[in-house]
């Protein structure tokens, strides 16, 4: 869906026209769903955070500023921010959340094939990858962690058995390293 | 590269991951609220790590979730996919949809047929309903693409309302603004004395400010406008400024 649809969708909800917020959920919940559910993993509470999202969506449409962010952005930003207010809700209720499986799923997740694709597709979204790519494995994989799945510092300091400190200093350093990196390819 | 600089990086990149603990993150968004320089660096990291959720794929929602979103953004409807309704005991902010609705639909009944015939609807215009705080509609502007008219409806209880909270003189105008949704600039496209005009001819630039603004926002200025050509804190009114197609009517 082109970002002028997508804006297009929005200044509607702001007119208060739901079959604008339904044409937005038709054509982008299954694949927010998912980044709900890959942050909880639970379709019932990923489907709780979709709904929660597009309250939201229809209820701040109005102050949505395309100059500030591209449509996909704003929208995946509000469901990504409720799905960790949930996750941090569903903490004291959970198991320990496992990093290995996720850690393994990483290698998946940027195959040589999904990079290659997705920097044919859209040169400016690939600049990510290839930033995160020329990082620290450790650093990186810290922040895949964390953006990916929700983990926290605490989670991520157990995994690598050190202390979360030194995972704030890798986060940290790992945030400018790659803001530089992706500076240097706008 | 100075310590603060680092650590404003540092924090705006760790609020987008998720890593702030709740205490920090309770206290970024309220540094948020007031810093622009803040909320510049999020929406710098949001738009960049967006690649990164590209790839989740998709899931399929439950089939109940939309039903629940819409009783939740339409309270008083019965059914879960019912449009727009109306009716006694809503809430301020439902009550604002509905001002909003029937003031787009008083637009739309009451204006289209001053400027069209009846046969020959406009391709495109643009339609800005401007409310108040409080919900109320202040201002619907109307702008045809054919003649280059705005067609304007004040609503006369909802600006006396204003007036009364006002406290700026009396002698003062009305100023409305367009937000350019290229670059985020506010510029003038008209300045009123009085509400009694229901028509404002539009040249090619202020033509083109509307066409181009995502907001349209009326001020109240000193009597002639503001002199410094930005708008006062006096804000009476803001609204979406959407391109209306005439076969949505």
């Amino acid at each position: 869906m082109k970002d002028d649809d997508l804006i297009n969708l929005i200044a509607r909800c702001a007119l208060r026209d739901q079959h604008a917020l339904k044409q937005l959920y038709d054509r982008l919940s299954p694949w927010l769903n998912a980044v709900a559910f890959r942050i909880l993993k639970s379709a019932e509470l990923s489907n709780d955070v979709l709904q929660e999202a597009f309250v939201q969506i229809w209820n701040n449409a109005a102050s949505y500023r395309q100059d500030k962010s591209r449509p996909l952005t704003w929208i995946c930003s509000i469901l990504r921010y409720r799905a960790l207010d949930r996750l941090e809700l569903e903490r004291k209720h959970q198991d320990k959340r496992v990093v290995d499986d996720d850690l393994h799923a990483l290698d998946k997740h940027l195959t040589k094939d999904s990079l290659e694709e997705t920097i044919h597709k859209d040169q400016v979204k690939s600049h990510i990858h290839t930033c995160l790519q020329s990082l620290n494995n450790r650093i990186a994989d810290c922040i895949k962690l964390a953006y990916l799945y929700g983990y926290t510092r605490d989670e991520i300091a157990k995994h690598f058995a050190i202390p979360p400190n030194t995972i704030k200093s890798w986060l940290r350093r790992g945030g400018e390293k790659l803001k530089e990196c992706l500076e240097t390819r706008i | 590269m100075s310590k603060q600089i680092e650590e404003q990086i540092g924090r705006a990149f760790e609020y987008v991951t998720g890593t702030l603990s709740s205490s920090e993150r309770a206290e970024y968004e309220l540094l948020l609220k007031v810093s622009v320089e803040e909320r510049t660096l999020v929406e710098f990291w949001q738009e960049h790590m967006l690649a990164l959720d590209q790839q989740a794929g998709e899931l399929a929602p439950a089939a109940d979730t939309w039903g629940k979103i819409a009783a939740k953004i339409n309270p008083a409807s019965k059914s879960p996919d019912a449009r727009e309704t109306g009716g006694p005991g809503l809430s301020t902010w439902f009550a604002w949809i509905s001002t909003a609705m029937a003031t787009v639909l008083i637009a739309i009944i009451l204006i289209k047929p001053m400027v069209d015939t009846p046969n020959n609807i406009p391709n495109t215009d643009y339609i800005a309903v401007l409310t108040d705080t409080q919900g109320n509609a202040v201002l619907t502007a109307l702008t045809t693409a054919k003649d280059n008219l705005m067609w304007l409806q004040w609503e006369a209880d909802s600006l006396a309302t204003e007036n009364e909270n006002s406290e700026t003189p009396k002698e003062s105008s009305l100023q409305l603004w367009a937000v350019s949704k290229r670059d985020g600039q506010i510029r003038s496209i008209a300045i009123f004395d009085d509400i009694n005009s229901n028509t404002l001819a539009l040249n090619e630039t202020t033509f083109r400010l509307v066409t181009d603004s995502s907001f349209l926002v009326l001020t109240r200025e000193e009597a002639g406008g503001s002199a410094i050509d930005e708008p006062s804190e006096d804000l009476i009114a803001r609204g979406v400024c959407i391109r209306f197609k005439g076969d949505e009517a």
